[in-house]
């Protein structure tokens, strides 16, 4: 009933990243067993549901019982059986549009392909990351059970490394796989959601800000610098125009800087005016659509005159007609981060490739291309030699100007958290 | 003096009567009839055990459990999720009833002249015409429902015409579209999607009554000095009525709890009972007892509704 299960949420994992996503699974030789495994348990796995739930519901009884009372929550992820030695795979989740492509050939990512050149390991690499909460809901019931997801290395935002940490979901690094760890920069190795990175290394760094369509909203380049937070919210001139982030962290965190309050630092009123902020605009009708990260079309084609937009996914869009805008009143640091899920089969593999990854190099060439800011030493240097340009790129190399502008998200314990996401769900819908 | 035998003694005598080992033959044989009927049954029990009961039973069971992901939920007849989830979400049920209701409607108005003029007046065009109403379903509905976004896309040629005739302020005028020059991620958009995922399910039965039609009754209405009205409304339409009432099924049904057109075409206001159930089941809600007991409600709502129809519109034969 297990297999059928996970086939059954490996068919609904891949249906939701329709269309291109689930083409693109398909071509991958990989996921392509269990695709096809899925199609043919989806009918008795749609039967079955309910039992499979309850089987896990008692599993996860007892697998809590063995790691000491089945209510206690483990403070660490249990270790699945570490096949790396055997099996030279890691099964790596991420999301879309968040890995260099060969320009000359679209299947071809060379990060990847240069790990398995240097260790052998085959990443299967899956683009299934469209919002931590969606993402969260899909392997929630498994880490419950405390069963594999199937997923050795996935990369989440800091939130939600937050709040997997905190349920015991993760497993800790082994920093002896990691030896470049130590050259992390300073500011990004101790953060508050994950003290000390005993369970992440980041991925990329980046900021929440605005993505706007000249044309679309009628305005200049250099009038739409001057765009507020208020103005996307309030403004007739942009009424059902207007594109938002549906995650907790980025919507409330830009209805707080708009409503003059601190997103590193606020209080339970602040934050509730901050959602009826945002709550007013939906009801105007200002706000078009809340999204995860499946906005890029709906601005580049002009069905959003703005809209909140992640930095690097502005900045790899080739066309004059769009640009990214600080708002007046500020925007948001994230920070995405790989991590290892309780239960995974190849850890060590994962481990290996988060070496890899902080390779100064390596981490330049990645962020070159997805226009985020790396976070280890002497990235700098290794992107003189890759695309000296770069540099001047406030995406990728902030200064401090501009790092002034962003502020962090306030970490919150599990219970807050869960009520400012459920709190804030019910103005997105 | 012995009396005579009685008649009926005579005959057992003269008739003898079966063996033991007869009658266990006969019992056998009866016992054979008996359990026959029953195994020819069995395939058709057993799937509706399979595909019907069982699931039904774990749904129903399920909409009364409590607890959460992490503890995992446990069966304790707690009636109560039913008002919870009505309280909760009785909005986007009723939502829903009006999305698909909407969409029954404009797809019996485009498929009554369609499948009639399919039926009485294509002549050899007809198997074309079929195919044509059949087509779209090689494409996936994902897809076509995606590509929905395209044709109505604020700057594509659907909404700049619909500007140019001021059919957009109107749609808006209306409360079916929220500003005056886009329509995506609205009602409207939701239900145009609808309409058109939906549409061969209400032309194909509704053919298939006209197409059992014979032309010799609209003649013979003509002779009789009916309108063309009048012969529809008499001739035409009574005899086509179970296809209609079955096309309208077909439609309405799976209507009701569909939610693709709602997710990708709409917006923050027209969340439908099916994303709902989604959530609950198997995305962020992550409350599998209250997807199950909107699941029950919408099931036994759509069929209240059913029944309903059918006993109104008064036909037994359906499709």
């Amino acid at each position: 009933m297990n297999d059928i299960s996970r086939a059954r949420d490996e068919f609904l994992d891949a249906a939701d990243r329709f269309p291109e996503a689930f083409r693109r699974q398909l071509a991958g030789g990989a996921s392509r067993r269990g695709f096809l495994a899925a199609g043919l348990g989806v009918g008795a796995a749609g039967l079955l549901g309910a039992c499979a739930t309850k089987t896990k519901a008692a599993s996860s009884g007892s697998a809590g019982a063995g790691s000491g009372s089945s209510s206690a929550v483990p403070s660490e992820g249990k270790a699945g059986v570490d096949k790396s030695d055997t099996e030279k795979i890691v099964n790596f989740s991420n999301w879309v549009s968040y890995i260099d492509v060969d320009p000359n050939d679209k299947n071809k990512r060379p990060t990847l392909d240069n790990f398995k050149a240097e260790t052998g390991i085959t990443v299967n690499y899956t683009e299934d990351v469209n919002s931590n909460d969606d993402f969260f809901a899909k392997i929630h019931q498994q880490l419950a059970a405390g069963q594999d997801t199937g997923r050795d290395l996935m990369v989440l935002s800091d939130w939600m490394i937050g709040k997997l940490r905190q349920m015991g979901y993760l497993e800790p690094l082994n920093l002896a796989n990691i030896p470049n760890f130590k050259d992390l920069l300073p500011e990004a190795a101790n953060p508050a959601y994950d003290p000390n990175r005993k369970h992440t290394v980041p991925w990329a760094l980046g900021f929440t800000l605005m993505g706007v369509n000249l044309k679309s909203a009628g305005l200049t380049a250099a009038q739409a610098q001057q765009l507020s937070i208020k103005d996307m919210m309030t403004d007739a001139k942009y009424k059902g125009k207007v594109g938002y982030f549906a995650e907790m962290e980025d919507g409330v965190g830009f209805g707080l800087l708009a409503t003059g309050a601190d997103p590193a630092k606020f209080t339970d009123d602040q934050f509730s005016a901050a959602v009826a902020y945002i709550q007013k605009a939906r009801d105007n009708n200002q706000i078009r659509q809340f999204t995860g990260n499946d906005y890029i079309n709906d601005l580049t084609n002009g069905n959003y005159a703005m809209c909140m937009a992640y930095s690097g996914d502005i900045a790899q869009i080739d066309d004059p007609n769009i640009v990214w805008v600080v708002p007046q009143e500020g925007m948001l640091w994230f920070t995405d981060n790989m991590c290892i899920p309780a239960m995974a089969s190849h850890k060590t593999n994962a481990e290996k490739f988060m070496n890899y990854m902080l390779e100064p190099k390596v981490g330049a060439a990645l962020d070159d291309y997805i226009s985020y800011i790396p976070s280890m030493q002497g990235a700098d240097t290794a992107m003189k030699a890759i695309d000296a340009n770069a540099l001047q790129n406030q995406l990728i190399f902030p200064d401090a100007a501009t790092k002034a502008k962003a502020h962090e998200f306030q970490n919150l314990d599990l219970k807050t958290l869960d009520k400012y996401v459920s709190q804030f769900k019910d103005v997105t819908g | 003096m012995t009396a005579p035998p009685a008649a009926a003694e005579v005959v057992d005598e003269l008739v003898p009567g079966p063996t033991a080992a007869e009658q266990r033959a006969d019992k056998r044989v009866l016992r054979r009839r008996a359990t026959l009927p029953y195994l020819l049954l069995a395939p058709g029990i057993i799937w509706l055990v399979v595909f019907f009961i069982v699931p039904m039973w774990s749904i129903v069971s399920t909409s009364v459990e409590t607890g959460d992901m992490d503890t995992g939920f446990v069966l304790s007849w707690r009636w109560a999720n039913f008002g919870d989830v009505w309280s909760q979400w009785h909005q986007q049920i009723i939502r829903s009833l009006e999305y698909s209701v909407m969409c029954t409607v404009f797809c019996l108005i485009l498929a009554l002249p369609l499948a009639y003029f399919i039926a009485f007046k294509a002549g050899r065009w007809k198997n074309l015409l079929m195919a044509l109403v059949v087509a779209p379903f090689f494409t996936s509905y994902l897809i076509r429902t995606l590509a929905w976004k395209t044709i109505l896309a604020d700057d594509g040629w659907v909404v700049h015409t619909m500007n140019t005739l001021h059919i957009t302020p109107l749609l808006s005028g209306m409360g079916w579209t929220y500003s005056s020059n886009s329509v995506l991620q609205t009602p409207f958009s939701v239900v145009c999607g609808m309409v058109y995922n939906f549409l061969p399910f209400t032309v194909l039965p509704i053919y298939t009554a006209m197409e059992k039609i014979d032309p010799r009754l609209h003649e013979a209405g003509q002779d009789l000095y009916a309108s063309a009205w009048a012969t529809f409304r008499k001739v035409t339409f009574p005899l086509a009525l179970p296809g209609i009432v079955g096309g309208t099924l077909l439609t309405f049904i799976p209507a009701v709890g569909d939610y693709t057109n709602a997710v990708m075409l709409g917006g923050p206001k027209t969340k439908v009972i099916g994303t709902v159930i989604e959530q609950q089941m198997i995305g962020t809600g992550g409350n599998i007892p209250y997807g199950a007991a909107l699941s029950v409600m919408l099931m036994v709502g759509t069929l209240v509704i059913t029944l309903a129809y059918i006993k109104k519109a008064g036909t037994e034969e359906i499709v």
